[in-house]
């Protein structure tokens, strides 16, 4: 379910110019803070739409111009801005969560099979960086770069001020891994067989970690997916007229007092936020679960396992 | 015992002055600083700017200024704040005691809910009342701590119950004691109740898992075997050897509270060192940002020497070596 809605999440992604029924960046100017609403009378909904440029849409609408979601408070149309967004936050993802695990792995190994001082200093470093309250290491790397750039330079140094924070916990744990797979017996027959250091590595202690992998990238994931709304909430990640989730919320949020009654301009980002991180949590506790963690909180939510399995269950 | 704090706290030196140096140079590196901005400014002389720049010592190589910074910390001073023309150690002092209050709160309420809420739910793993609260957690966990502060803010604002931004009133100064102590719980509230309703998942979740595992425990059928009865099982038998994962994971936990901190903080107006530091980081402020962040690290490297000091008492089978 979780994996499901991912992909959702990336397809709409991806396809967001074809999902959006307009443009992210065009302004009503006779609805600002217009409310969601349906077709009405004398509007008819067009499957598949052509609109004036000659661009497909999923959907549009004849002879009026209808909010499913509302507008925001440029008249611009919150459900177009949110697909777009959906964007800016898979690029974040999908990058971010690539880079961390690769380079983490990388360090990670490094430091378990290279041993001595290269695993002192490797394992130095990482601590170094845990001890800094990673949302403040985060914003001072952020701030090595200018504040206003264009949207694709912005998009890698967001990802590249968190990748500077997140790959530490992942190198931690390969490196325990490797060390505890190094000194199984499957790896000491495959030396005695004759095997070099480097295939030992790839073809015997690398596949091994791989499980180990998918976990990790699943749990760096929502921090990607937190860490760009974060930065772009505080107005350091992608900024207007881009629409990302983060941003959506603080023009928002820019006035509290009218906030609650615009509450789809809030609603709105922060429920795709929610929902795409509770589809990474759903993945996660799914590969825990397959994994053999007996205790992760979806194993409540799942049918009744046989008795037996809890001790204390056959005391009746 | 008293080895460990302190060999522990010696341990703390290296990491500071890496933390202080990184931090330094990530400053010097950012593009712009505090004066840059002054020179925009055309109603300032430039001798002005210059004298400012003298004064600070601006205009010698970095590892001079860093080794000059170091000297003064060491003496207890962290640098002037060129922004909020005040003594950094001055506004960090009223900053950390902010995120501590609101971090503690959060914490105690946090761990405390959690905790029951998962000894309620083992008395029947799988059962309506797990199952509510599992379901819960799992959804509480994924909305981010910047939407439900926002919510918060949204309602706080809609409902006017709770008082918005700052620490206390403005004519706080003329209160007596207990009125200014009232005042601020009044105003810790808002922020304390979004951070403990972000953090009570995590602890419920670990308290239950934790719970869960000990009660499979072959020494339980001992005590079962006795006739206890099965709420002297969970209280006085679980309870205990399950809190040991519990308060590792709290200490794990530190930097990921002080995220959420800042967020809060940020979106409340609570005047912490989150704010503080966004505050400093987009003023350029190099020694505030310098101060926040070696602060930072301080509260995280304590909060798990207390974390690791409180796992004996838990269970004193742990014994802590001077590592």
């Amino acid at each position: 379910m979780g994996v499901a809605g991912l992909v959702l999440l990336a397809t709409v992604g991806v396809g967001a110019p074809f999902f959006a029924p307009y443009s992210p960046r065009a302004q009503d100017r006779t609805g600002f803070h217009r409310p969601p609403s349906l077709p009405g009378e004398g509007c008819s909904t067009r499957w598949l739409a052509r609109d004036e440029r000659g661009d497909t849409h999923l959907f549009g609408f004849e002879g009026c111009r209808v909010y499913v979601l509302g507008t925001d408070a440029l008249g611009r149309d919150v459900l177009s801005r949110v697909l777009y967004g959906a964007r800016v936050s898979v690029t974040a993802a999908v990058l971010g969560v690539v880079f961390t695990v690769s380079f983490g792995a990388l360090v990670g190994a490094a430091a378990a099979l290279g041993g001595g001082v290269w695993d002192r200093v490797l394992m130095r470093g990482t601590e170094l960086v845990m001890a800094l309250p990673a949302l403040y290491l985060v914003l001072a790397f952020r701030n090595v770069f200018p504040d206003e750039i264009t949207p694709g330079w912005s998009s890698l140094i967001l990802v590249g001020s968190l990748a500077v924070v997140g790959w530490c916990g992942v190198s931690r744990m390969v490196r325990g891994q490797v060390l505890s797979l190094r000194e199984r017996d499957f790896v000491a027959s495959a030396v005695a067989a004759g095997a070099g250091p480097a295939r030992v590595f790839f073809r015997h202690i690398l596949p091994n970690t791989l499980p180990f992998l998918w976990l990790q990238a699943g749990l760096t994931l929502p921090y990607f997916l937190l860490g760009e709304a974060t930065l772009s909430f505080l107005g350091l990640g992608v900024q207007e007229p881009h629409a990302s989730w983060g941003n959506m919320l603080a023009s928002a949020a820019q006035s509290y007092t009218s906030m609650m009654q615009h509450w789809w301009t809030l609603a709105v980002p922060g429920g795709a936020l929610s929902l795409a991180v509770l589809g990474a949590n759903l993945w996660i506790e799914g590969l825990r679960m397959a994994q053999g963690s007996r205790w992760g909180a979806l194993s409540a939510l799942g049918p009744p396992r046989s008795p037996g399995i809890l001790a204390f269950k056959d005391r009746t | 015992m008293f080895r460990l704090v302190l060999a522990r706290l010696l341990a703390l030196i290296p990491l500071l002055l890496g933390v202080s140096f990184v931090s330094f140079l990530l400053i010097h590196l950012a593009p712009g600083s505090f004066v840059d901005r002054l020179r925009l400014d055309p109603g300032i002389p430039p001798s002005t700017i210059e004298a400012l720049v003298v004064r600070f010592g601006l205009d010698r190589p970095w590892y001079e200024q860093y080794l000059s910074w170091l000297t003064g910390a060491v003496h207890g001073d962290l640098g002037w704040s060129l922004a909020f023309r005040r003594p950094v150690g001055e506004l960090l002092g009223g900053a950390a005691f902010y995120t501590l209050a609101l971090l503690l709160t959060a914490l105690v309420v946090s761990a405390l809910v959690g905790t029951v809420l998962g000894l309620l739910s083992v008395v029947r793993p799988r059962g309506a009342l797990d199952r509510v609260f599992c379901g819960w957690a799992l959804a509480t966990v994924s909305v981010p701590t910047l939407v439900l502060a926002l919510a918060g803010l949204g309602l706080a604002s809609a409902t006017a119950v709770l008082p918005i931004g700052g620490g206390s009133v403005t004519a706080a100064v003329d209160l007596n004691w207990t009125a200014r102590a009232t005042d601020f719980m009044h105003h810790l509230l808002l922020p304390a109740l979004i951070l403990s309703i972000a953090t009570c998942p995590l602890f419920f979740l670990q308290a239950r898992g934790g719970l869960l595992d000990v009660l499979s425990a072959e020494f339980l059928w001992a005590a079962r075997s006795r006739g206890l009865s099965e709420t002297q099982i969970l209280l006085r038998h679980s309870l205990r050897p399950s809190l040991v994962p519990l308060i590792a994971f709290v200490g794990a936990s530190m930097t990921r509270m002080l995220n959420s901190a800042l967020l809060i903080e940020v979106v409340v107006g609570w005047p912490g060192m989150g704010r503080l530091a966004l505050q400093g980081l987009l003023a350029r402020d190099s020694f505030l940002i310098l101060g926040v962040l070696v602060l930072g690290s301080i509260l995280v490297v304590l909060g798990n020497l207390v974390t690791d000091l409180l796992l004996p008492v838990a269970d004193p089978r742990i014994r802590l070596e001077e590592a």
